[in-house]
């Protein structure tokens, strides 16, 4: 597999088209995933899939071959994340009637108010909670890799996941939506 | 199980990624303790809404547009070459120059003459240094500092020497090609390079030139200085 993918990379690197084809296709879908729970906003998550791939086809010949690809994806499209969320907060608020459009596309799971719970108080969690709990549960990277992607010690990594979970947890009990689970697991 | 120990336990067995329910100890703590109940089911209702989602889809293929951007930063890299190169080039050649440009400003009086015609060099000998007995014997060395300045005009004649080797080899070079079609092998960006290079520095090997000359004429016969006197 990283065989494969360091050949890809050299193709790129070579200015082969299909190659640089075949590596947006196989990871864009992770990369949009991650950006669009970190910035709950798909058109910015759209514009961070194309700024993170060509910033990965740009500087290619940085990444260490020997190590694991994928973390070094995510932690390019974590950082530009990070960057424009770190701009939102700079930048002066739009008007409340653009910011809650409604998105009216079906939603992958029609009526699942839970899930837009889960991922409402996901968007309340510090960038960094959110960032290395998403690398961790949604994309399924180690602790080694996460620290490896975020610049940051394996243990810092490791508690800043623990806090995501304690502070999520945390919110959706102050939000009363798990006493039917409670009640479920009662039961056990 | 305490409570104190409840969630810590919980957030062990989700970093090894083992179902917390599953743990017995966990289980039974929870059957017991509504609170740490009430956190179990935080929990995993959590994980299981992140493992459960569907892979979100964008809307529109990114591809082209990656792939476009990536091709143009290529092509705004290749042009930053090509403007850069022969600034670099001229900007060190002139470094290189400053301190000859220097002489040739302190000393305007001096007569400008072709270095490719050089006139035959007129040693200038002190009273002091003829030989009263007209033997021919070797003439004593010069002070530390002249012996530097002519230290100086050798080198500078030796890189103007290097110039003019340069400009000839530019010269003969494709970029005096009137035709339209480019040269084989030379690319039209390295056709205006070289004509660029070329440009910038004829004005400078003929001004070292010009300065050299001057001093040329001035320098003193050194050659005994090699060997002592017998």
């Amino acid at each position: 597999m990283l065989q494969e993918l360091r050949e890809l990379a050299n193709r790129c690197m070579a200015g082969d088209q299909a190659a640089m084809v075949d590596l947006v296709e196989r990871y864009r879908a992770r990369v949009f995933g991650l950006c669009y729970r970190m910035l709950n906003h798909r058109q910015d998550a759209e514009d961070m899939v194309q700024e993170t791939f060509v910033r990965v086809l740009k500087s290619l010949r940085h990444w260490q071959q020997h190590r694991p690809f994928e973390p070094w994806l995510l932690a390019i499209a974590g950082n530009r994340c990070r960057t424009l969320l770190a701009a939102r907060g700079r930048r002066p608020t739009m008007s409340p009637l653009v910011e809650h459009l409604p998105d009216e596309r079906p939603s992958s799971q029609p009526g699942d108010e839970l899930m837009e719970e889960v991922w409402l108080v996901l968007l309340q969690l510090r960038k960094e909670y959110r960032q290395s709990f998403l690398l961790f549960h949604e994309q399924q990277l180690s602790y080694a890799e996460i620290s490896a992607a975020m610049d940051c010690p394996i243990g810092t990594a490791k508690t800043w996941v623990h806090r995501a979970r304690r502070d999520l947890a945390k919110g959706l009990r102050s939000r009363r939506v798990i006493e039917e689970s409670t009640n479920a697991v009662r039961r056990v | 199980m305490q409570c104190a120990e409840f969630e810590s336990r919980i957030n062990q067995l989700l970093d090894d990624r083992e179902p917390p329910r599953a743990d017995a100890r966990v289980a039974d703590h929870a059957r017991e303790c509504v609170a740490c109940a009430d956190v179990l089911a935080s929990y995993g209702q959590v994980l299981d809404i992140i493992q459960d989602s569907a892979p979100l889809e964008m809307d529109a293929d990114p591809t082209p547009l990656i792939i476009a951007q990536v091709q143009l930063a290529a092509r705004r890299r290749r042009r930053l070459w090509t403007t850069l190169v022969p600034l670099a080039v001229a900007a060190s050649l002139l470094i290189a120059l400053v301190p000859l440009i220097k002489m040739r400003l302190d000393r305007p009086d001096v007569e400008v003459v072709n270095l490719q015609t050089p006139e035959p060099v007129t040693p200038v000998v002190s009273p002091r240094e003829v030989d009263p007995t007209g033997a021919g014997s070797p003439q004593p060395p010069l002070p530390a500092d002249d012996r530097q300045g002519v230290d100086i005009v050798r080198m500078a004649i030796e890189v103007n020497k290097a110039l003019a080797g340069l400009t000839d080899r530019l010269s003969k070079t494709p970029t005096d090609d009137p035709s339209p079609q480019p040269a084989p092998g030379v690319a039209p960006e390295g056709r205006e390079w070289l004509r660029n290079i070329n440009d910038g520095l004829k004005p400078l090997a003929d001004t070292m030139a010009a300065a050299l000359s001057a001093m040329g004429r001035t320098l003193p016969n050194t050659a005994g200085e090699e060997s002592p006197s017998s």
